[in-house]
């Protein structure tokens, strides 16, 4: 922690003195020090992606859905993070796009989950029935 | 065939709750070598019921614990409930991680509608996990329900021939009479409106989640209506089965006191005869007694397995709805819950049929008019 903390600061502070003298090197800064959290962020939390969906497949949950969870959050916190560093660049246009594209993606992914939902559903309430 | 198995059984049980003494002992053993218990496994395969365990082996386990202290049996029982509670703590656990899930999207900036679309796409995909986790408890737990059904319609025909045999006229009519109404009335409610009641008011509000609230509502409707219902057909059965059960058992009564009576109105061997009469319907009153406690530990045996496991799904479902509203908010919590709901309703529905069921074999082995 103490480490991301540290290259957080170092990055900031350098996008901050590069902002006075090349504007454009402060946005390549600022981005590349994100994308380099992200990334490490996302190694430590690997392991415990791994252990909830063994967890889901012992317990005889596909792993499709547990995986869709997973697909859902990463989607998410990478448009986020594209959204945040293209609206810092300026280039809310496509900020704009990055965040309708994560939309479709992340609607996309769910599908399937909506129709297993319902398919579950509906067997439970045939099972019940007489 | 299960009749006669049942009456060996009747013969047999009294031994396991006779004094501690070395000739019961000697009785049990010899009793367990020479009674073919393959057959009692055979009926319960024949009802499907889960377990890895043979009712035979049930039966050794409870000879040997005569005599032993109480902190085997403890021991004993816990043995029984550990493979129930390890499914329970591996759910609550994913459950949770579930949650904590839904708490890392939480962490995205509320600004870029982003966020709020991951969320709503989280909690469909986490109803999805949640009512597939539920699916095969609930198929357990209204299996359940009709090996109940299947239990007492079997036990009915030997404890009704035992009754007749040994002149309980009034009692053995009693019993079909009993049976027609938990089967018609409670077990038909039960299964035909109560079950499909509950298991669609919980897909109701696992399908809410995330939504407006207006399907969740009429979920909670339907879960309070299958728990009026249920509850009306349990009063109606046992205000009737009581009030026949007194009445029948007073007749038997009477009939044994004025078969005493009559019997000591002979001149000469009067008082000879009344002894008589006095012994044999004290070895009627015993084996009888043994065969309810038989008719008791069916039912249980039957029911004790899938009713743990629903109770305990019940409860990790709750208990990981309570732990994980404050890392993820209030809909997957109430999504949740609305399982756990699901699961107790039918939780109820096991557990009354199985008293009312026990209730219907309760007269077999009550005293009868102080005889």
């Amino acid at each position: 922690m103490e480490r991301l903390v540290l290259i957080a600061l170092i990055g900031s502070v350098t996008a901050m003195q590069m902002r006075s003298v090349r504007q454009e090197y402060a946005v390549l800064i600022g981005g590349a020090t994100a994308a380099f959290l992200l990334a490490d962020t996302l190694i430590r939390v690997t392991g415990l992606s791994d252990v909830f969906l063994r967890a889901c497949g012992e317990y005889g949950v596909p792993s499709a859905l547990p995986g869709t969870v997973l697909k859902i959050l990463g989607i998410a916190y990478l448009t986020e993070f594209g959204v945040n560093v293209s609206k810092d660049a300026g280039q809310h246009a496509v900020a704009g796009t990055l965040e309708i594209g994560g939309k479709l993606l992340m609607l996309s992914c769910s599908l399937p989950a909506v129709v297993s939902l319902l398919e579950t559903g509906a067997a439970l309430i045939r099972e019940a029935a007489p | 065939m299960r009749n006669l198995l049942l009456l060996s059984l009747a013969l047999f049980i009294p031994f396991l709750f006779l004094e501690n003494s070395e000739e019961a002992q000697d009785g049990v053993d010899a009793l367990l070598k020479t009674v073919d218990l393959s057959e009692w496994d055979d009926l319960f395969r024949e009802l499907d019921v889960d377990g890895t365990e043979k009712p035979s082996d049930y039966l050794h386990e409870i000879a040997q614990m005569r005599g032993q202290p109480f902190s085997t049996s403890v021991g004993k029982l816990q043995e029984q409930l550990l493979p129930s509670v390890r499914p329970a703590v591996i759910r609550t656990v994913l459950l949770l991680g579930i949650a904590v899930f839904g708490a890392a999207l939480n962490g995205l900036s509320d600004d870029s509608a982003i966020g709020e679309n991951a969320r709503t796409a989280f909690r469909i995909t986490a109803s999805g996990i949640v009512l597939v986790m539920a699916f095969m408890e609930i198929r357990t737990a209204l299996h359940m329900l009709t090996t109940i059904d299947r239990v007492t319609e079997i036990l009915l025909p030997a404890i009704t021939g035992f009754l007749m045999l040994s002149g309980m006229t009034n009692t053995a009519a009693l019993l079909p009479a009993s049976y027609m109404l938990l089967s018609e009335l409670v077990m038909k409610t039960i299964t035909s409106c109560i079950a499909p009641l509950a298991v669609t008011g919980g897909v109701m509000l696992v399908l809410d989640a995330g939504s407006t609230g207006k399907l969740a509502s009429a979920g909670r409707v339907l879960h309070r209506a299958a728990k009026w219902i249920l509850a009306t057909a349990c009063s109606l059965y046992m205000v009737i089965t009581t009030i026949r059960s007194v009445a029948s058992a007073s007749a038997d009564g009477l009939l044994i006191r004025t078969t005493k009576i009559a019997a000591g109105s002979i001149p000469a061997i009067g008082s000879l005869l009344t002894e008589s009469v006095d012994v044999a319907f004290q070895c009627l009153h015993f084996v009888r007694s043994a065969l309810g406690l038989t008719g008791c530990l069916v039912l249980l045996l039957a029911v004790l397995k899938p009713l743990l496991s629903t109770i305990m799904t019940c409860c990790s479902f709750r208990a990981s709805a309570m732990l994980a509203e404050p890392l993820s908010g209030k809909q997957y919590a109430d999504l949740l819950r609305g399982m756990g709901d699901t699961l107790h309703i039918l939780m109820l529905c096991g557990s009354s049929a199985t008293a009312m069921a026990l209730l219907m074999i309760a007269p077999v082995f009550g005293s009868v008019g102080g005889v």
